[in-house]
């Protein structure tokens, strides 16, 4: 083996070990604050707690003279399409809004100051605010809605509602 | 019975086009959904670019901006696909592929640092894959390539043994009440298997049981003949062709599936 060879080894040992510590709960907050471009791997494949409910954003609007309108789910993704398991363009939304959801529950849950600046929050925000609307409402709020799955019936848990913002 | 012996080079070439072809599909499945990269998006560049101090540093700010703003991303991720198809497909050896490999490894580093929303563990071994790829490209010798296959191979065994023993902690897994639930949501669920599975909780014991044993298992591969080391593959082969049917997860089986032929290389080599 020549130097560079070695040097290659040894870097590459020490990110299997890494991807190897980044799973013991103690090591991950450390491991995570300096992988700035994620290069340490968390295996999990569902583990150890695996989604067990869907989640929406609904938003609803105030007009001028107080009016508002009915919660309304805002679309993203659509139905898994029988090609999916080639060519499966919808599952970047659906994770994708898995994935605000979560990160917004863990800030509420860590008791986060300032939520309302971080960037969960402001992705919702500016999702709503930006809808077409066939008329201009003053004001807009969203809401976070869990479904739990239990056979036949669903369970809805709102997550949070946040306060009017003005657009 | 004969195993098809796998040469380094044969197994170099298979791990990178395979993982290839993974990069390609992912940077492709982001077109048709093509709004939510939009500002107004769930991946807006316009709230994302908040997201770390050092984004808005003079100069950084507008170079970020030059590359990952929408529409400007689109070409990022037409200029990916192409990249990556055109080094899985391509009639030179993936060792001489220097070039294309650091645009692609640099392209996806740009866009990792856009959004992590809606990335999934295909991406992360995706991306795992093409900046260990760079770094072995780059020293350019066989020795190196032996040490990128002895990587992948590392990984794809720590992956499945990691996600078992998390699972294993688990009681719900244990007994495999989570299969079901997992099933009956609409992001990754399918409703005939859901109903199926909640009706028989025999079979999501031995549904659970098995895909335990089997992620748990894996890091036997290392000891085990290479023979006995077989349904270990085999395994993966199921898992990840059940997941993208039934999950819609079909770059997991891309992904990790071109791990396969380094680890297969790496068992072989042991020579038992």
């Amino acid at each position: 083996m020549n130097f560079s060879e070695i040097v290659l080894a040894l870097c590459f040992s020490v990110w299997a070990i890494l991807t190897v510590l980044v799973h013991v709960p103690r090591l991950r907050k450390p491991i995570r604050t300096y992988d700035f471009f994620c290069l340490v791997p968390e295996w999990r494949f569902f583990a150890p707690t695996p989604a067990q409910h869907d989640v929406h954003l609904l938003y609803r609007d105030q007009y001028s003279d107080g009016t508002l309108t009915q919660w309304t789910e805002v679309a993203v993704g659509s139905p898994r399409p029988l090609w999916a398991f080639a060519f499966n363009v919808n599952k970047r939304a659906t994770k994708g809004l898995i994935d605000v959801v979560g990160e917004f529950c863990r800030h509420l849950a860590e008791g986060v100051p300032r939520l309302e600046f971080s960037i969960a929050y402001l992705t919702f925000l500016n999702r709503i605010s930006n809808l077409q609307r066939l008329a201009m409402p003053d004001r807009t709020q969203f809401m976070l809605l869990r479904t739990d799955h239990d056979g036949h019936r669903k369970d809805e848990t709102v997550l949070y509602v946040s306060p009017f913002h003005d657009l | 019975m004969t195993l098809p012996h796998l040469t380094s080079e044969l197994a170099f070439e298979l791990t990178v086009r395979i993982s290839m072809f993974s990069i390609l599909l992912a940077s492709t499945e982001y077109l048709p959904q093509r709004d939510q990269l939009r500002d107004d998006g769930l991946m807006s560049w316009d709230v994302n670019s908040a997201r770390q101090r050092w984004y808005l540093a003079p100069g950084v700010e507008q170079a970020l901006s030059a590359v990952l703003r929408y529409p400007n991303v689109l070409i990022l991720l037409l200029a990916r696909a192409t990249l990556a198809g055109w080094v899985a497909f391509s009639p030179i050896p993936s060792s001489q592929q220097v070039v294309p490999v650091f645009i692609l490894t640099a392209l996806g580093a740009s866009f990792s640092l856009r959004s992590a929303y809606g990335q999934d563990g295909a991406d992360q071994m995706s991306w795992l894959f093409s900046v260990a790829l760079s770094a072995t490209l780059l020293v350019g010798t066989p020795g190196a390539r032996l040490v990128f296959l002895l990587f992948m191979a590392a990984q794809a065994v720590l992956s499945y043994s990691a996600a078992g023993y998390a699972k294993l902690v688990a009681p719900k897994w244990r007994d495999g009440s989570y299969l079901p639930a997992i099933f009956r949501i609409e992001a990754y669920g399918h409703r005939g298997i859901a109903e199926a599975l909640s009706k028989n909780p025999r079979l999501c014991k031995a549904a659970a049981s098995g895909l335990l044993a089997w992620e748990c298992g894996f890091p036997l591969v290392v000891v085990l003949p290479l023979p006995m080391a077989l349904p270990f593959f085999l395994g993966g082969f199921v898992f990840h062709v059940a997941a993208a049917f039934t999950m819609g997860l079909n770059c997991f089986f891309w992904s990790f599936v071109a791990t396969y032929p380094a680890l297969y290389f790496v068992l072989q080599s042991r020579g038992f």
